[in-house]
């Protein structure tokens, strides 16, 4: 009890940080993201919310309803990561969604609220990619249908409830991949690759009506097929150059048409959708065709579109429509329409609107038609490109909203202060030039006095003239981006450059989340790199420098050949650096290793270094080879097989004109019979500050920190094999080395814990998270590393005179929850105390201060502990929920947390990223350093106010009691 | 000998139960239960809720009647949690064995070994309304005045300024005492002169002046 009182105590001591509830939206924001979209569904317009949702099911596990008007969602629901959440197949009846996931759970929804109507589980294997359709009945709900790797299944739509299910014939080895529901019988089809197409053909009442095999000789694994017009099943070949077609009902053998037969260059033909109208196929050099099946199951065409890009067939009362884009010009698209029956051009569909070139290609379209009053065709398109990004464009030609779905796969971030204004670059010159005289320093300062009046006249004039043009639409929506990217007076608003799975390179205002730049390098491809995907981003020149402009150097490998590939480009600005094409430098190399040299030319430029295949060194830019030479001797870097769990650390070293690596050390982390394998290798962050170079203990002493910033933290997992008397157990080790000599600090065993493992590095301590599988609960350790009682080199660190082994102190406590990832405060100075933040994976960000997770917490508090202000141990970790920074704003599927320092010391800003974003400010030892928000200044005047009228008066009132004192 | 029979029970029982901790065989087995939010009678918190086993393994929504059914679990251990933004809920972990056998149980992490079962199917109502925010201090007048501060300094200025006066209304005699007392002061302080004599005198025209009435 008394313990427990002792620890709220020091709760209170560490404060609760925790937002008050008007701070909501202040200085936080969240965006909600979906993913890829693979199918899109337009809502009809008789239902409950009519017709304005577009529903759509994505890549990234989630099936959610969007609204028209302007993009937002109207409900999502996010399932597993992995195989399991993965959804399949997703069919809107009109009344209803229906959905597969992961091949077995067959699911319906409620459009309208998007609540679970019903799920069923469907026997079968979790791999195959389900499907599903449904059976109309005017009278009764209607049936879903819902197909597994091994079975059919009927259900009723209303509740689920299983009406029928038919075991498909030879599971093991047919695949059966394409459901086709035609007038109340369905079609089942699978093939057995090489060999031949499996055609089941299934009544309502769930009997099989017939069962073919039909031989398919040319099937490949890259042969793709479809059922087109409703009664045909198309194969691709794109070996034979072919189309193979095969009628459901009746056909026994598959017909070939040859893709030079319609007209148009070889090459691989893509079946984009199907409709009773006919098929549109994209074939190469991007030109679409329609084409239908005539009798003799020979493929015709119907329309040719040379310069078209993607198009769609569309219904409206009983005639059908092609829509199709083709490129205008310099970003921008046309829309056109043709009546099929007629093949008359509509006047009223063709428009052109606005598309930027960091779009990429269209990749997909979809568009709903409706007569207007005049009685002239209006539409509404969807367009889905190749960023991932998701855009509606109405009835005029005139986009409506986009949505940047490649923000849901952002794999690099980094956070850029803004350049400051060129005056005040002007006012640090000063203090920068030592050669000046005194006259010519007094007229520098007087000029730039003369100008920065002259700007604020301006600014003013400009302000004005703004009042009156405010007519225009475009202006309002606008305005919020005409502020100027300049920095802020405690540098709080950041630029925040985010790099995306198809390449696309985001430049974001961190107060609001709103893009000011965004650019496309198509071939961009992220490396998989210890079981996550990651780009390499680095800040070559940051933007302290003026008048020299900031850079980055994105590093990922080419989408096709699994090379190099590199981008540089202003942080601000987005354009290419000068020299680099926009769509980044194929390197001839592939990249082993990279990082940025920590020593900055005379144009403060960093050089990007890296390891190739062939263990040569490659810089970017290539002329910074010369500055890297002289470099030489003191450069050392370390590289990981994560396979073998061998670590080797190179020095660089000069021969001839280019640079080389010698081997300097190899450490073997492996251990056969375990089958160890490397999961995480963490260093320190490299902008990070270490304020205090010990610790006060109770008596007075100082307790010296190790603050080696070569050191890395590498953990392995593995399995210890069974034997007789016990099973097998995963098990894994925390390692930290040297990474320039080598040199093991510390070794620490688990067993019968797993991962995955998140490993924070910083200053000099780790925190690591795991689960405990023995005691069934999630675990956190904190390792402090300290030199001892004396310091050996107070000055700077070195690895190769380093102190004997460092003291490790550790402590491990019990955290009641699943995360995701952590990542700690950093602040400028590192004065400020630390908070580990970590996300929850029930959507949370919980930050908890750092001196919860010290060694050095005492099992029995005494006098002294109390005097070093440690917390008393406890082996659970408190979780409260105001120390959820994030309140009601959950997240989904959080892939990593990112920490930036600001201008101010109390302040450190938090992005964490994932299926969506959210950013926002800790401040782990609260605002010590400017005055609080709520502080109250009418209080205070007032107070004094009133102070002084009252001693005025009562001077007053003094005087004359005095005086008639004085007459009594 | 009784105690030993309970040992050799209890390690069977644990024997039992620690046989599940390990999935073996691909059959698979469905977790049941329901959720319930008694505090209000509005529905929006239902499509918001989510359950969510060993932290998104498994993860189900809620049908129209707080029901859920998660099936494809293999036999094994599982923490089932609901996780809704507005409501909090009590975890629970269930174990199903590999013959299919479920049995639900308090979560307690730091000791396995005594076992509180719970129902199963599994039923959750709500804890309470989680709290993400700090109130914020705002001045009040209360806060103010009951502030020990303030209580030390207003006190004496009450037992100075105030009681002499309380006493003066209560007694005259002690009234008359006080004025002695201060004229007793008032004379030892200043010498009489021009203006102490002048109102001396008015203040004895005046009793005269009173003594006549009272003649009258």
């Amino acid at each position: 009890m008394s313990r427990f009182s002792f620890y709220l105590v020091y709760f209170h001591l560490f404060g609760v940080l925790s937002l008050y509830e008007d701070q909501v939206g202040k200085f936080d924001w969240r965006k909600q993201y979906v993913g890829q979209v693979r199918k899109l569904y337009w809502e009809t317009e008789r239902s409950a919310t009519g017709g304005k949702r577009l529903y759509v099911c994505t890549d990234r596990s989630v099936i959610a309803a969007i609204n028209t008007s302007d993009g937002d969602l109207a409900w999502r629901k996010v399932f597993e990561e992995g195989r399991r959440g993965d959804v399949d197949d997703l069919v809107y009846t009109g009344t209803s969604l229906l959905s597969v996931l992961a091949g077995t759970r067959l699911q319906a929804w409620n459009p309208a609220a998007g609540s679970l109507v019903w799920e069923t589980a469907m026997e079968g294997d979790i791999t195959h990619v389900g499907k599903v359709g449904y059976i109309a009945e005017p009278s009764g709900p209607g049936i879903a249908v819902g197909l597994s790797s091994t079975h059919l299944y009927g259900a009723n739509m209303r509740d689920g409830s299983v009406l029928w299910n038919v075991e498909l014939p030879n599971s093991d080895v047919v695949k059966y991949d394409i459901l086709q529901v035609v007038d109340s019988v369905m079609y089942v089809i699978g093939r057995t690759s090489g060999t031949e197409v499996k055609v089941i053909s299934v009544d309502k009442e769930g009997a099989t009506v017939s069962s073919r095999s039909v031989l398919a000789g040319f099937l490949r694994r890259d042969t793709r097929c479809s059922v087109v017009e409703q009664m045909y099943l198309m194969c691709v070949c794109p070996a034979s150059e072919s189309l193979q077609v095969l009628s459901l009902q009746h056909g026994s053998v598959f017909t070939a048409t040859s893709i030079q037969d319609l007209g148009v260059r070889e090459g691989p033909v893509k079946v984009l959708e199907s409709t009773p109208a006919g098929t549109v196929l994209l074939a190469p050099g991007r030109s679409v065709v329609l084409v239908s099946v005539a009798a003799n199951n020979k493929v015709t065409v119907k329309k040719h579109l040379p310069k078209a890009l993607v198009a769609t067939a569309v219904q409206l009362e009983d005639k059908w429509y092609l829509m199709y884009l083709q490129a205008s010009s310099n970003e921008e698209l046309k829309v056109g329409g043709i009546e099929l029956e007629t093949g008359s051009t509509l006047s009223e569909l063709s428009h052109t609107f606005h598309y930027p070139r960091h779009s990429g290609q269209p990749e997909l379209m979809s568009v709903i038609l409706a007569r207007k009053k005049d009685g002239k065709l209006g539409y509404r398109m969807a367009v889905l490109s190749q960023d991932f990004s998701l855009q509606l464009i109405h009835k005029t030609g005139k986009v409506a909203w986009r949505r940047e779905e490649s923000l849901a796969y952002t794999y690099a971030v980094e956070l850029l202060d803004l350049p400051v204004s060129e005056n005040q670059a002007k006012f640090e010159e000063e203090f920068g030039s030592h050669a000046d005289n005194v006259v010519t320093m007094f007229m520098k300062r007087v000029k730039t006095q003369v100008s920065q009046l002259q700007t604020f006249l301006l600014e003013h004039l400009h302000r004005l003239q703004g009042v009156k043009q405010t007519s225009g639409v475009i202006a309002e929506e606008e305005e919020e981006d005409e502020e100027d990217l300049l920095r802020d007076e405690f540098s709080l608003h950041k630029m925040m450059v985010m790099i995306t799975e198809p390449g696309k390179i985001i430049g974001m205002r961190s107060q609001n989340g709103h893009i000011v730049w965004q650019h496309l390098v198509p071939d961009l491809a992220p490396f998989d790199t210890l079981g996550s995907k990651r780009f390499l981003l680095f800040v070559q020149r940051t933007t302290a420098h003026f008048p020299h402009q900031p850079q980055c150097v994105v590093l990922g490998k080419n989408r096709v050949s699994g090379r190099g590939q590199l981008f540089a480009f202003n942080p601000i600005t987005g354009e290419p650096v000068s020299g680099m094409p926009g769509e980044g430098e194929h390197l001839p190399y592939s990249v082993r290793q990279a990082f940025l040299l920590g020593v900055w030319d005379e144009h403060f430029m960093k050089p990007l270094v890296m390891m190739d295949h062939s263990n040569m060194v490659q810089v970017y830019p290539a002329s910074m080879l010369g500055f890297l030479r002289d470099q030489t001797p003191h450069v050392y870097m370390y590289q990981a097989d994560t396979d073998n769990s061998m670590l080797y650390g190179y020095r660089l070293a000069t021969s001839g004109a280019t640079v080389t690596v010698d081997n300097v050390w190899t450490v073997n982390l492996q251990n056969q019979r375990l089958n160890m394998k490397i999961t995480n290798i963490v260093g320190k962050p490299a902008n990070e500050h270490v304020h205090s170079q010990g610790r006060v203990l109770g008596d007075r002493t100082v307790l010296y920190k190790y603050l080696n910033p070569n050191v890395v933290v590498v953990t392995t997992e593995g399995e210890e094999p069974a034997t007789q008397q016990l099973k097998a157990y995963p098990i894994f080790n925390v390692y930290m080395i040297d990474v320039v000599t080598g040199h093991m600090l510390f070794h620490g065993h688990h067993r019968k814990a797993v991962g995955p493992i998140h490993v924070v590095h910083s200053e000099n301590w780790v925190v690591y998270a795991y689960y405990n599988q023995k005691q069934l609960r999630h675990e956190m350790a904190a390792l402090e590393l300290y030199e001892g009682k004396e310091q050996s080199n107070m000055t700077a660190f070195s690895s190769l005179t380093a102190p004997t082994e460092p003291l490790v102190l550790r402590q491990a406590y019990v955290f009641p929850l699943p995360i995701f990832t952590m990542a700690t405060s950093i602040t400028e100075k590192g004065i400020t105390s630390k908070d580990i933040l970590i996300a929850l994976k029930n959507g949370g960000i919980f930050s908890l201060p750092k001196a919860f997770m010290d060694p050095r917490r005492p099992l029995v508090p005494t006098q002294e502990t109390q005097e070093e202000g440690t917390v008393p141990y406890i082996p659970e970790l408190p979780v409260h929920t105001e120390g959820i920074i994030n309140y009601y704003q959950t997240l989904s599927h959080i892939r990593g947390l990112h920490t930036s320092p600001t201008g101010l010391e109390s302040t450190s800003l938090v992005l964490a990223y994932g299926l969506d974003l959210f950013q926002t400010q800790v401040q782990p030892s609260k605002m010590f350093d400017v005055l609080k928000e709520d502080f109250e200044h009418w209080l205070i005047a007032s107070v004094v106010l009133a102070m002084l009228v009252a001693s005025f008066i009562t001077q007053k009132l003094a005087a004359r009691k005095a005086l008639s004192r004085q007459w009594m | 000998m009784s105690f030993t029979w309970i040992v050799i029970i209890l390690v069977q029982i644990l024997g039992v139960w620690t046989e599940t901790d390990e999935p073996n065989g691909t059959d698979l087995f469905t977790i049941e239960g329901k959720v319930e939010v008694v505090s209000t009678t509005n529905k929006d918190w239902l499509p918001d809720t989510q359950i969510s086993v060993d932290g998104g393994t498994f993860i189900s929504y809620l049908r129209g009647d707080g029901r859920f059914v998660i099936s494809g679990v293999p036999s094994g251990t599982y923490m089932v949690e609901v996780v809704n933004p507005n409501y909090m809920f009590e975890p629970v972990r269930v174990d199903i064995s590999a013959k299919g056998k479920k049995r639900a149980r308090k979560i307690n992490l730091m000791e396995l070994s005594p076992i509180k079962t719970v129902h199963y199917p599994l039923e959750f109502r709500e804890r309470r309304k989680p709290n993400y925010f700090q109130k914020r201090e705002q001045w009040k007048i209360t806060d103010f005045l009951f502030n020990p501060m303030f209580l030390t300094m207003v006190l004496p200025l009450v037992l100075v300024m105030i009681l002499p006066k309380m006493m003066n209304a209560a007694d005259p005699e002690a009234q008359k005492e006080m004025q002695s007392q201060m004229k007793a002061l008032n004379d030892r302080s200043s010498m009489p002169d021009f203006s102490e004599t002048l109102t001396s005198w008015l203040g004895g025209g005046s009793n005269k002046k009173n003594r006549k009435d009272k003649t009258k």
